[in-house]
């Protein structure tokens, strides 16, 4: 409430008893919009130091993934310089893998099979950081709270609430490294406030003095796939033909492409929707005629996966959205009348 | 209307701002004014934006409110006191709602998850559906190549040569 109007309300002589139904919410609607108004505010403040910290700093640490019952650690080191970002993840329990990320591509190393799993980024330039429409269209579908403060991995974080206001999406909690904004650990809740997965650094160094080896593959790069390398990218925007009729509130198609398989053989269309926190993925291909796949849901971490074969092609849909969710995607695909 | 505008901006005489008050407190249209002059005020001077119906969103969650207290005297002074703990009880009310609009999500998602998975498309393709979503999940921006470990998980199967 304008501090006049509070001056209006105050005179004594002016409330009896029986007013004071009307002066109680007077008094909350702007009290408590305000408090609400700001705290929503610097909680999306704290959003976006999140993605810059995530993209400017310099950072090494050790961090726990945890979905289910399970838990396994890993290493990553993130390391910028003139050129650009750098990333390097390498597993530390159970079979080696390691994951490398530069400003063009995703490699992915199996160690135990000796496979590197080679993917274009495509979208790199369009999604550079949580984007302003991004975080109008987070307030839309979460309320948004700071939370109090926690010490995580030897750091002072302040914590952020994300409550859904449906039942479309996921809940979450966010600790950020105050000084820098870095992201220390971050939790998913499901619809019954059960945790689905969680990111936790152990130790972490924060801007450390980093060589641009810390980042390099420790295992040897393929060379380019001539089969790609022939056809171009391996994954372009496209006007795929198909289209959702009735994805749930607030999921807007952000991508739209055609993605060479990593076979090499065939395409399948990729259509990506986000309500600005999390994002569902629609997978549609043909469905070769010696497979008949049942319809149904899987889930892994906070990921839920849901397959549906439709006349002659198999959709999928995934992302880190509630069953309901990817199942109410997969179910309204149609391809787009012509 | 006018003397909304006026009880609002503190410049009506205190016999006046009870009677508008009263007014206020049984007149829906009016109250839902009440509410637009503030998001009028809150927008031009460019203060967070508040959504429109906030005020019935109060007015439903001090609804599901257990306890109102009433004190006879000492209004203003109590009101002042009340109204910290009441703020903090909404957003408690807040949790519980959201808890309750939730465990029931529409489409009965229960049914769903009776199913058991499946295992088609194959686990390789899977897999690399996986990692081609997580170029564009914004927990990516937020976290970088971190979110990627759900794409090498140990219980995933490393692809065959």
């Amino acid at each position: 409430m304008s501090a006049p109007a509070l001056q209006a309300l105050r005179p004594l002589h002016c409330i009896r008893a029986g007013l004071l139904p009307a002066l109680f919410v007077a008094q909350l609607w702007s009290g408590a919009a305000r408090a609400e108004a700001l705290d929503q505010s610097e909680a999306l403040a704290w959003l976006q130091r999140i993605a810059e910290a995530a993209r400017a700093l310099n950072y090494r640490g050790t961090f726990v993934y945890q979905h289910g019952d399970q838990a396994e650690t890993s290493r990553i080191t993130h390391f910028v310089d003139r050129t650009g970002e750098y990333e390097k993840l390498e597993t530390l329990d159970g079979p080696r893998r390691e994951i490398i990320r530069n400003k063009d591509e995703i490699l992915t190393f199996y160690a135990e099979s000796g496979v590197v799993k080679r993917e274009r980024r495509t979208a790199h330039k369009l999604f550079p950081a949580l984007l302003p429409e991004q975080l109008a269209a987070i307030t839309e579908h979460y309320e948004l709270e700071k939370d109090g403060q926690a010490r995580i991995a030897g750091y002072d974080a302040q914590a952020l609430k994300l409550k859904p206001r449906d039942g479309f999406r996921y809940g979450h909690k966010l600790w950020a490294e105050v000084n820098t904004g870095l992201l220390l650990k971050a939790r998913m809740f499901d619809e019954k406030n059960e945790m689905v997965e969680q990111f936790h650094f152990t130790e972490v160094t924060i801007n450390s003095l980093l060589m641009r080896e810390a980042v390099k593959p420790t295992f040897p790069i393929p060379p380019n796939d001539s089969r790609r390398g022939g056809r171009g990218e391996a994954a372009l925007p496209a006007d795929t033909g198909w289209m959702v009729r009735d994805q749930p509130a607030g999921f807007k198609k952000i991508m739209e492409m055609r993605r060479l398989k990593q076979s090499g053989e065939g395409y399948v269309a990729h259509l990506v929707f986000s309500d600005g926190l999390a994002a569902v993925s629609v997978f549609i291909e043909p469905l070769p005629a010696t497979r008949h796949p049942v319809e149904g849901l899987s889930q892994q971490g906070a990921v839920n996966i849901y397959t549906r074969p439709m006349s002659d092609q198999l959709v999928t849909v995934l992302g880190e959205a509630p069953p309901v969710t990817v199942r109410q995607i997969a179910n309204s695909v149609v391809p787009k009348s012509r | 209307m006018e003397r909304i505008s006026e009880l609002m901006d503190g410049e009506l005489p205190a016999r006046e701002c009870k009677r508008q008050i009263e007014r206020l407190e049984h007149d829906t249209k009016l109250s839902t004014e009440w509410d637009t002059y503030h998001l009028i005020r809150d927008a031009l001077r460019q203060e967070v934006e508040l959504r429109p119906d906030f005020a019935r969103r109060v007015h439903a969650r001090i609804e599901r409110e257990p306890t109102v207290i009433a004190p006879h005297t000492r209004l203003a002074h109590r009101v002042i006191r009340y109204t910290l703990p009441m703020a903090a009880g909404v957003a408690g009310v807040a949790v519980v709602g959201w808890l309750a609009l939730t465990a029931q999500p529409p489409g009965g998602a229960g049914q769903m998850q009776a199913k058991a998975p499946v295992t088609v498309p194959s686990a390789a393709a899977m897999s690399d559906y996986m990692r081609a979503h997580q170029e564009f999940s914004p927990r990516t921006a937020m976290q970088g190549v971190a979110s990627y470990v759900r794409t090498v998980s140990a219980d995933e199967t490393a692809p065959a040569r």
